[in-house]
């Protein structure tokens, strides 16, 4: 039978086994974490560089409009790679998504948003963002952003019976009135096409002549139901049991 | 390229990528400022404020493998007003950068020039 003195060793060992498997750990966490605030540095110094090559390559070569549009793309990438950073690469919250987006093009008294919290994956931020930004540089420029007193209301839900499926609804008013284009520019075209291509989800765009009004779709997500809780992020996280 | 008129203000600019340095030179300049600099290093800024006294100092936050903290007490002791470019998020600055403006990056040109014209008074 061991005695109190070899048990106490015995314990003590474990101990520090445990203690240096812990440091190892959150050294391993702190690496981790200064990868991830290195890789955010570089991703928008990278998009400075390129602001930086495009001002200097095509400021007296192209319309002001176009270096504008294609300044503020980037521009629209680096805030969800900040945005993403935050979180630590994990989730997204929808709504910082689009408040940010559209407070980067409009007063905050110009644009509502109401929905439950919706948090959505890196892979998916990053298409839906750039669709949203699109939305709002159109409003800015053709839409309910482009007057004195436009409105955009943005509302996002969880259809019922759908899992986990999200519904985003752009909708404008108080703005010109909205006659369909003979041509669609580029940001438009990636509105129709972005969610489609990127995510199985699709967009409807509608020109009302009160305003233009467009519905994103994104089906619900690809996990096996025994990996559900594994994930430890779910897209609706005020719901309870899941949309599964 | 805007409508402020900084009346030939010197903006000192310490930045370690070229191409992002000449910009903000072409861009300064097409403001009315007048640049001095722009240098990639600590001790290349410390060189310039020996001999010269600019209005504003537009700092990078990173510089290859250092950072701007060295810099700020010299430019702290002269009063003079700083604007940090950084591809961190502001929040993630050291504690020695609170409470001077920050510009994350990348960012506008009108965005800068307006940075500017404010802390410039």
């Amino acid at each position: 039978m061991p005695t109190v003195t070899q048990l106490t060793e015995e314990l003590r060992i474990a101990n520090e086994a445990l203690a240096a498997a812990h440091r190892k750990l959150a050294e391993a966490d702190a690496r981790h974490e200064a990868m991830i605030g290195e890789l955010n540095h570089r991703v928008r110094n990278m998009l400075a560089v390129v602001s930086a090559v495009a001002n200097q390559t095509l400021a007296k070569a192209v319309d002001e409009d176009v270096l504008d549009a294609f300044l503020e793309r980037l521009q629209a990438m680096a805030r969800i790679y900040k945005l993403l950073t935050e979180t630590g690469w994990s989730h997204l919250p929808f709504q910082e998504l689009v408040r940010e987006t559209l407070a980067a093009n409009a007063d905050p008294s110009r644009f509502s948003l109401d929905g439950p919290p919706l948090h959505l994956a890196p892979r998916e931020a990053l298409p839906l963002g750039m669709v949203i930004h699109e939305l709002a540089a159109n409003a800015l420029k053709h839409g309910a952003l482009s007057t004195a007193n436009g409105h955009v209301e943005v509302c996002w839900e969880n259809p019922a019976d759908r899992g986990d499926a999200i519904d985003i609804r752009w909708a404008e008013s108080g703005g010109p009135p909205v006659v369909e284009p003979q041509h669609r520019g580029f940001g438009m075209l990636m509105v129709e096409r972005q969610l489609t291509y990127e995510l199985q989800g699709h967009s409807t765009v509608t020109y009302a002549r009160g305003g233009l009004r467009v519905t994103l779709h994104l089906p619900p997500q690809q996990v096996s139901q025994e990996h559900e809780h594994e994930r430890g992020t779910s897209r609706w996280p005020g719901r309870h049991g899941g949309g599964g | 390229m805007s409508a402020v008129h900084p009346d030939g203000q010197v903006v000192m600019v310490v930045e370690d990528e070229l191409l992002v340095a000449a910009t903000l030179e072409a861009a300064l300049e097409d403001g009315g400022y007048h640049v001095l600099g722009p240098v990639a290093t600590v001790p290349a800024a410390i060189g310039l404020l020996r001999t010269s006294q600019p209005d504003m100092a537009l700092i990078d936050y990173r510089l290859a493998t250092t950072t701007t903290e060295t810099l700020l007490p010299s430019l702290k002791s002269r009063h003079i007003p700083v604007c940090v470019l950084t591809g961190y998020g502001a929040g993630q600055l050291p504690a020695a950068y609170a409470g001077l403006t920050v510009l994350e990056k990348p960012f506008r040109i009108r965005t800068l020039m307006a940075t500017l014209s404010q802390i410039g008074g």
